[in-house]
């Protein structure tokens, strides 16, 4: 693995970071690739999202993936806390 | 939880395997409350995964919003989340999936793992009020001759290379048609295929009780790019030998099995030619026929939420930990036990 990637989210409560983490281990579990692995870690209120890979390509790929699972989970929650 | 002033049960379905992400709403009567549905459109040629998965992405939280506004419910009121766990798209379904098990872990409800296909025959079965039907289930990415029997439903006949709606998708690109939104390829290609007289003759290819399309669409897109002929006949020709094909399935399965009904689901069910020709051999067997109603026909939300009913109903959940999308998962590998 040559490149590395670590992104550290604040989330508002334990409660989040724990659907965030659950949503996503399946994900981290069983990678769509071989090229890239990712790693999700929770330390107190921050989320932290570890990916290594082949090359910055397949990175760039997974984080893309990932950044985009979690946004969409946001707006998921958002519309959950509205109702 | 049940819904105190209807005393009814509710599950939330999610759809994602493909270019459409959709959520439904049905009740564990099997009334459907909301079925909304975003397509994604590329621009240029067909499906990019990884294009259609960023829309799914951005379009969750606008369903999802849509289908409570839609069915008046709130998320306290519903029991189960089922989502399509395959088969499907990788990074469609992965979307679908994050998003179903974020909903089941923030309204702590129990997830159910749903095989697309057989969605497709129970949203049918449900639709129709038919019971044990042989099924031809056609749509852009599966090909399927299918009957209950053992606890499962079982494959009589598929697609060896590309589907039926894959076939005419692609011939309609090759074409330069370009569809949009309540207009797509298929509906293109039926409806210059209405205007066709001649019938080009082109490769019909059964093998067993599988057929197969990457044969067909060369030797039509072939001919189209010869411009020797016309599209509408060409579009004419290319329906014709491929409904035959899935037909002549549909018929020996009937003749097998001797059940009394037929089901005609999957997007390319709504193709008006297609319904005619399995409706005659239906009635040549005195099986009953029927077709999806054509907002279930598509890939959708309801039909998802109505099978999680079934399965749960069953005593069947996915543990979110175990919750991986199945990229493959052939619809006769899963037990049915809600069909006796």
């Amino acid at each position: 693995m040559k490149a590395k990637a670590i992104v550290k989210l604040k989330f508002p409560s334990k409660k989040h970071l724990e659907i965030f983490a659950k949503a996503l281990e399946p994900e981290v579990k069983k990678p769509a690739t071989t090229r890239s692995k990712a790693n999700i870690e929770k330390r107190e209120k921050f989320f932290i999202l570890m990916v290594e890979a082949r090359d910055t390509v397949a990175l760039r790929a997974t984080l893309n993936a990932y950044l985009r699972w979690i946004n969409s989970v946001v707006n998921v929650l958002e519309v959950l806390e509205k109702q | 939880m049940k819904n105190k002033k209807t005393g009814e049960y509710y599950c939330l379905g999610i759809e994602s395997t493909a270019d459409d992400f959709s959520i439904g709403i049905s009740t564990f009567k099997g009334e459907i409350l909301a079925n909304i549905i975003s397509a994604y459109i590329p621009e240029k040629g067909g499906i990019h995964p990884r294009e259609a998965a960023r829309h799914h992405a951005e379009v969750a939280s606008q369903v999802l919003e849509e289908a409570f506004r839609k069915s008046g419910l709130k998320p306290r009121d519903l029991l189960v989340i089922a989502f399509s766990q395959g088969p499907g798209l990788g990074p469609c379904l992965r979307t679908g999936a994050t998003v179903a098990r974020a909903l089941a872990s923030y309204l702590n409800l129990p997830l159910v793992g749903v095989n697309h296909c057989i969605a497709h025959i129970e949203i049918g079965k449900l639709t129709k009020r038919v019971k044990d039907p042989v099924t031809l289930y056609v749509s852009g990415g599966n090909t399927i001759v299918s009957a209950f029997d053992l606890g499962r439903y079982r494959v009589f006949g598929e697609t060896l290379d590309i589907a039926l709606g894959n076939c005419l998708d692609s011939f309609a690109i090759e074409a330069g048609l370009r569809q949009s939104h309540g207009m797509p390829f298929g509906a293109m290609v039926e409806k210059l295929a209405r205007k066709g007289k001649k019938l080009i003759p082109l490769p019909y290819t059964v093998k067993g009780m599988d057929t197969s399309f990457s044969g067909l669409l060369t030797a039509a897109v072939n001919l189209l790019k010869k411009g020797e002929h016309k599209l509408e006949d060409l579009c004419y020709s290319l329906q014709e030998t491929a409904f035959s094909m899935v037909t002549e399935v549909t018929e020996r399965a009937l003749a097998h099995t001797e059940k009394k009904e037929v089901l005609l689901t999957g997007g390319v069910a709504a193709n008006k030619r297609l319904q005619s020709m399995v409706e005659a051999i239906a009635e040549e067997h005195n099986a009953k026929f029927c077709v999806v109603p054509s907002e279930f026909a598509v890939d959708n939300g309801a039909m998802i939420a109505w099978t999680g009913v079934l399965a749960y109903k069953s005593g069947l959940v996915t543990p979110i930990e175990k919750s991986f999308v199945k990229l493959k998962w052939r619809l006769d590998e899963v037990e049915v036990p809600w069909v006796k």
